[in-house]
Parts: C-alpha cells; structure tokens; sequence
C-alpha cells in the first residue's frame, strides 16, 4: 500500500483542534487525492434539540456522545436514543460525554458518482467509517484529512489509527471529521 | 419447530407473469399490473373471480418523497383499479422498506393456511420514471441522523453497501475481481429470461471490471439498474391446487430479520449485520425443519453485488469469508451444484427488488422456467425439491423456503 509520504501527518494538534475553512478541497497531485478541510459543505448540518449537545461539542472542537449510565451498561448509543439500545432500562440516564476522539479505519469507500446534492464537483472523495476506541461498533462517519491517498484507496489501510478533528462549516456549525494519527 | 398449516390447506404456488421489465413502461403503470396479474391468473387456469386476495410489499423504495404517489408505485386501492376484480374479500398492503419481496409470499401463506382466502394474488412493480434519479438525496441541509451521514457526502442505497463490501475485502483477503463471478453469472441467466432488461446483451469480464466506478470498490455493474417492470404470482391451498394445471413449490418455512441487535453506531458493522443474517437464516431453517444441505435452488437478493456473497454465508452454502472464492460459475451457475438467482437477479432481470426471485423461484417449482429449469439436463444438480428464497438487503430482508413434495 502506499506509504503516509508528503504533507506530515499528525500530530496536527488533538481533537480540540478547529481548521478554518478557506484552504483549498483538493491539494493532491495528478494520481493522489488530500483534502485539508471539506469546505464549503455541500451539505449544511442543521443542529436539533435532539443532537445540540453533539453539536454544541463539535463547535469547540469535543467529540460529545450519549452515554448509558446504567452501572451494568454504559454503553455509548449514537445516534442518540431515548431508550438505551444495549440494555433497553428505560429508567436509565443517558448523558452526554467527551470521547477520546481516537479511533481507526474500519471502512471506506471511493466516491466518484454521488447522490448527494452539493458533492458533485468534490468527486473522487473517500467516506470512511471509524471505530471509536471506547466501544466496538461504535462507527462514525467521516471523510478523511490530511492523508495523501490514491482514488482505488492505496493509502487507505484497515485499522489505521485515527484522530477526530473539526472542520468548519460557518461561524455556527463544525464538522466532526478525521486524520491519520503517529500514536 | 417447524410450522404447520392444517391438513391440505399447505400454500403452493399456482401460477406466475411479468411485463416486460425495461428501461421505460410501454403504455402506463396501470396497464402493466393489469396484464402482469391477468398473466399469472390465467397460467394458474384460473378467472378474475377466482381470485379473492391480495398481497403487496408497496415499498417505492427509491425515494420516500414518493410515497403514496399513485403515478410511482403499485399500492392495493391502485390494484383494485385496473382490474375487474368481483370477489375480494381480503388483503395485506406492507410498506416498511425492510419487509421485502417476499412479505407478499409470506402474507398470502398465512392468509390462505389461515381460510382468509383461498386465491391469492402476489404482485409488485418497479418503476423508475423518467427525470428523477435514484434516491437523490437534495436538500442542502441535513438534520438529525441524516447531518451525520450527508454531511460527508453519503448517500444511501449503493454508497452504503460499498462500506460493508470494502470491510469484507480487507477482512476476508478476497478482491473484487472475484465478484465478476457473480455478476456474469446473473447476465447470463437473464440472457435465458426475455422479461430481463439485460436480455440479449452479455457483459464481458472486460465490460465489468472497466466499467464506471460509483462507490470504490463497487461498479456500475454492481448496482442492479432501476427498470419498469411488474411481476406476480397467484397462490392458493394444496387441496385446490390440485385442480390446477402446474401447482409447484409448497410454502414449508419463513422468516425475517428482526433488527434487533444491539449496535450503537452511524451504520451497521459488517459483523452486526452478519450476526443478524445469521439470525435470520437459523430461524428460516427451524421454522422449515430443513437445513442448507437439503436447498437444492438458491435464490438470494442482489440489488447490490456485495449482498450475495454475504447472503450464501450467512445461508450456510459458504463458510464465513469464503464465499468470494465459492460463488464462481461451477457451483452458481445453470448447470452447477447449487443454480442461483436463475432468472438473473436484480442485476441480470433489473430491480424489481426482489420480486424477480420469488416469481422465479415459483416458476422452477411449478416446472414452468422454461429453458432455464432445473435440473439442467447437462448439469451436476441432478433434482429440484427445496428451493430458498431471500429478498431483501443485509440487515432488513425477509424469506421463505418452499418444496416440491
């Protein structure tokens, strides 16, 4: 596979850090792809009473999810839940906590034919799927950052790890997005 | 325990038709139903007036905006319409997304075992009308579930099956160029099955693993393409199949996935969804007092390519992480050991989703698959008594197993 070659790759700073959001999408050569922020969004994330918390987090660089505080459970339920999905109390607390951030590649895929209004002009991007540290199955999705990859995944290694990190949306919103990490 | 209808009142399957399934309905939606549920009455000898239910999985399942669009998908109060219909006296319209092809099967067995009716009609569209694309997603703001996935460019349908299928390669050492063997076999059947949209055009190894990426690692070709078609089926009792000219396939067990397991991510882990696949096909053997050695036809969902391999493993046809290298042409194929989705699918016939197996499926146990009936007269499987069939994606799907005796 191919090698983490080129730009450094962490650490660009921990989970707390916020990258802004003029850099250029695509900073790659003619057969590698990297991406510094995914700016503008084509999509805007709209944050709901359900998820503020979530959102309040990303805007200050915290990756922020809803825990089970059943002494017996306390698992992490993402998307948020009412009822605790692992052990179904439903007089259980659910809070909401700081995670690590830490995580690694569980999955991704190459986009090249989107269906998402608002991406077509950042074709080839890779989406991934990261396992947070606490908890198997606990995937988030990202794109990733700051990782020179090619556009049939060379550079895109299972279990690699992985840091959260934000990429601005606008003065409101921060996305929770990820990039290589050294430890 | 297996289940159990009352003495003669075991469902079969009777009679089957289709529409062309093309790119675009000739004529209207309305026409199409009318003639594929005429086509399937009158291939079981039976009139309009025998019939008296009827049973419809009425996902749209391109889109919700489209939901309860009479002009997009085949509901029952539409069905009702376009056929001269005298005695109906009882049906089951199920819309969740997940229930899949075979719910209509499923509801019509429990309706007939049960003495709600005793002809039952099983009838399904695809339709795909011209100018709107596939489960495009369009809003330029996400919120709720939807902001931690559109965010990032993901969309549903093929994007999200691609995440399984790379986790499955990285995991099991297997390569996407083994999927060619699948993916031809399907085009080859279609090329035996004059409704498929495939039919009389056979891709090459070349045309697959050149062709357009969508979501790396999947192709174009690993994504069934959306078609207008419409497929039915007719079932009654066995004691009044007995009055028919080729009753074939008696309901013995079923099945769906619950769901239920425990996961706390944005999408489903492979191994999440394997463990309920796993659920599924325990519960499909018990209910049926079978196992996946007595399955001699499979049939198995494959709107997206990756799907199968998971399906033959999760089914018990392939050992885990190895049905990349067991689903080649000499265990698949017309003349191999274990005949799969012989009609050509969703890839090879166009998405029906999933209606395309189940009409299959009753056709080879009526006898009526015509050059695509089993057992090949060349081929290693060598009789027709158990058939599986599963439709539906992994981690929402439904199924049923059926027997010749």
């Amino acid at each position: 596979m191919t090698s983490q070659e080129g730009p450094p790759v962490g650490p660009l700073g921990t989970h707390a850090t916020v990258i802004g959001g003029a850099a250029a999408p695509l900073a790659g050569d003619a057969d590698h792809l990297m991406h510094t922020t995914m700016a503008p969004y084509g999509v805007v994330p709209v944050p709901t009473a359900e998820f503020q918390p979530y959102w309040d987090g990303a805007k200050e660089g915290k990756l922020i999810l809803q825990k089970c505080l059943e002494e017996d459970c306390l698992k992490y339920n993402h998307p948020p839940v009412a009822v605790c999905n692992y052990c179904g109390d439903r007089d259980a607390e659910l809070k909401w906590e700081e995670v690590s951030g830490r995580g690694t590649l569980y999955s991704y895929y190459i986009c090249y034919d989107t269906s998402v209004s608002g991406f077509e002009e950042k074709v080839p991007y890779a989406v991934i799927m990261v396992e947070l540290e606490e908890q198997p199955d606990l995937l988030v999705m990202s794109n990733i950052l700051n990782c020179r990859y090619d556009a049939l995944g060379g550079g895109l290694d299972t279990g690699m790890p992985l840091e959260a990190v934000f990429d601005k949306v606008n003065d409101e919103v921060s996305v929770l997005q990820f990039q290589p990490r050294s430890t | 325990m297996p289940i159990e209808f009352p003495k003669g009142k075991r469902p079969v399957f009777v009679g089957s038709g289709s529409t062309m399934c093309r790119r675009y309905f000739e004529g209207t939606k309305s026409h199409r139903a009318n003639e594929a549920a005429l086509m399937a009455i009158e291939d079981a000898g039976l009139t309009v007036d025998d019939i008296d239910g009827i049973y419809i999985w009425a996902d749209p399942n391109w889109g919700p905006s489209q939901r309860g669009d009479i002009n997009v998908w085949l509901d029952v109060p539409h069905m009702m319409s376009v056929v001269n219909w005298n005695n109906i006296r009882h049906w089951i319209q199920t819309d969740s997304p997940a229930a899949g092809s075979c719910a209509g099967p499923q509801l019509a067995a429990m309706a007939l075992g049960a003495g709600v009716c005793n002809y039952a009609l099983v009838i399904r569209t695809g339709h795909h009308p011209a100018g709107v694309r596939y489960r495009q997603v369009s809003g330029r703001t996400a919120s709720g579930s939807s902001a931690l996935t559109n965010v990032y460019g993901h969309g549903v349908g093929g994007a999200g099956q691609a995440v399984t299928y790379q986790r499955y390669l990285a995991k099991y050492g297997a390569k996407r160029e083994e999927m060619a063997g699948y993916v031809l076999n399907a085009h080859r059947n279609a090329q035996l099955n004059p409704y498929a949209v495939w039919n009389g055009r056979q891709i090459t190894y070349d045309d697959y693993i050149n062709s357009r990426l969508i979501a790396y690692p999947m192709c174009v070709f690993d994504n069934d393409m959306p078609v207008d078609g419409i497929q039915a089926v007719v079932m009654t009792t066995e004691d009044r199949a007995k009055d028919t000219p080729h009753p074939g396939g008696y309901i013995s067990g079923m099945a769906a996935i619950p769901m239920h397991r425990k996961r706390g991510g944005v999408v489903d882990s492979l191994e999440a969804q394997e463990e309920m696949n796993d659920w599924q096909a325990k519960n499909l053997y018990e209910s049926a007092g079978l196992k996946p050695e007595d399955v001699d036809l499979i049939h198995v969902y494959d709107g997206f390519s990756p799907m199968v391999w998971m399906w033959l493993e999760a089914f018990g046809f392939a050992p885990r992480g190895e049905a990349h290298a067991w689903c080649q042409a000499e265990n698949i194929a017309l003349e191999g050991r274990h005949p799969l989705n012989t009609a050509g699918g969703n890839l090879g016939n166009g998405r029906i989703h999933g209606m395309t197996h189940v009409w299959e499926t009753a056709q080879q146990m009526m006898g009526t698959a015509g050059p695509r009936q089993l057992p090949h007269p060349e081929g290693e499987l060598k009789k027709l008594d158990v058939a599986l069939c599963e439709t539906g994606p992994f981690g929402s799907a439904s199924s049923f197993i059926c027997t010749r005796e």
